[in-house]
């Protein structure tokens, strides 16, 4: 997937203005890049313009507006974009409590690693956590994953990690999205998988 | 000042809503203030403003109470500089943990205007403790 540069920033006036119909947008295209496996697990596959409508947002709502600033999002929010024949999502740990005694929630210990795809042609590609992004480097419900797919798409997505094993087979639209994020970058650069 | 064997009492108790309600009053004032700002009205707009800052005193009034006492305000002090960039880092974290709580239930109940909502402010976090992060690494 392409990286975002600092000409994909648009000005923040001009943001303003767009504003409604590229969340529309956006609200649409993340729809079946959400995928929830379970009651404990929701995976989000970025791909550029979602990770570009992450950084239009913190922008706005942090109203960042000197260039340290907002090249700085750039740095924080691009790891979070797979390279050629990749797939990267954040994958949130979804908890129960509550704002009244809120504490953190436990992760399951090394879940990340068992986290993965079933591709297309049949072969099980299992997640990584590239320590770039660097929500990776804390101990948290927010984690950044990749996997390295080539020229094959997900059709199915699990855990087996012992205490959290299941699988969910991806929806036909799931599936295409996916495949859309994969060949997006497939032309650009190719990648030895093995 | 409300003393430590105080905490956990109805004063307490009743303190820690008030905290809250100023907080919130707060906002609201600041958002009035922008819909009187948008609608061409600069000086109503100041007076919501003004009104907001007085709010707050009273809600900087509560906290110095409830600290005393011993609240911590989910387990999280208040220190030196420092001390405080720790603080404010583990609440940044603490609190993307609660946006995935209340990502859970809206899915479970079929909000998926408000899942979309929490997921993009939990995004928001993830710069905030970036942030912070480097503020801590550039203070030490």
């Amino acid at each position: 997937m392409r990286k975002l540069e600092r000409y994909d920033i648009m000005d923040y006036m001009l943001y303003e203005e767009k504003r409604s119909e590229l969340r529309h947008h956006i609200a649409k295209m993340k729809e079946p890049r959400r995928i929830f496996l379970g009651d404990q697990l929701l995976f989000i596959f970025e791909n550029t313009e979602m990770v570009r409508d992450h950084v239009l947002e913190t922008i706005r709502i942090d109203k960042l507006f000197s260039e340290h600033d907002l090249l700085r999002q750039l740095e924080i929010f691009n790891p979070l974009l797979a390279n050629a024949g990749e797939l990267r999502c954040t994958m949130i740990v979804l908890g129960t409590s509550d704002w009244d005694g809120p504490k953190r929630v436990k992760p399951l210990k090394e879940l990340s690693v068992h986290i993965y795809l079933i591709l297309n042609d049949g072969r099980k590609v299992y997640a990584q956590a590239p320590e770039t992004a660097s929500i990776n480097q804390y101990p948290g419900t927010l984690k950044v994953l990749n996997f390295i797919c080539g020229n094959n798409y997900p059709v199915l997505i699990g855990s087996d990690h012992r205490e959290y094993k299941l699988e969910k087979k991806l929806s036909p639209l799931q599936q295409n999205a996916l495949r859309e994020d994969l060949e997006s970058t497939s032309n650009v650069i190719h990648r030895d998988l093995h | 000042m409300l003393k430590k064997k105080q905490f956990g009492s109805q004063t307490y108790n009743l303190l820690k809503q008030a905290f809250a309600a100023e907080c919130y009053a707060e906002k609201r004032f600041q958002i009035f203030a922008k819909i009187a700002l948008d609608e061409g009205l600069p000086d109503v707009a100041t007076a919501f403003y003004g009104l907001a800052r007085s709010q707050n005193l009273h809600a900087e009034v509560h906290f110095d109470l409830l600290e005393s006492s011993g609240e911590l305000f989910y387990g999280l002090k208040t220190g030196n500089t420092l001390e405080n960039i720790e603080t404010a880092l583990s609440g940044e974290i603490l609190k993307s943990d609660e946006y995935t709580a209340l990502i859970t239930t809206a899915r479970d109940e079929g909000l998926m205007n408000v899942v979309e909502s929490m997921e993009k402010i939990a995004m928001t976090e993830l710069s905030h403790i970036h942030r912070l992060d480097s503020l801590e690494k550039e203070f030490i």
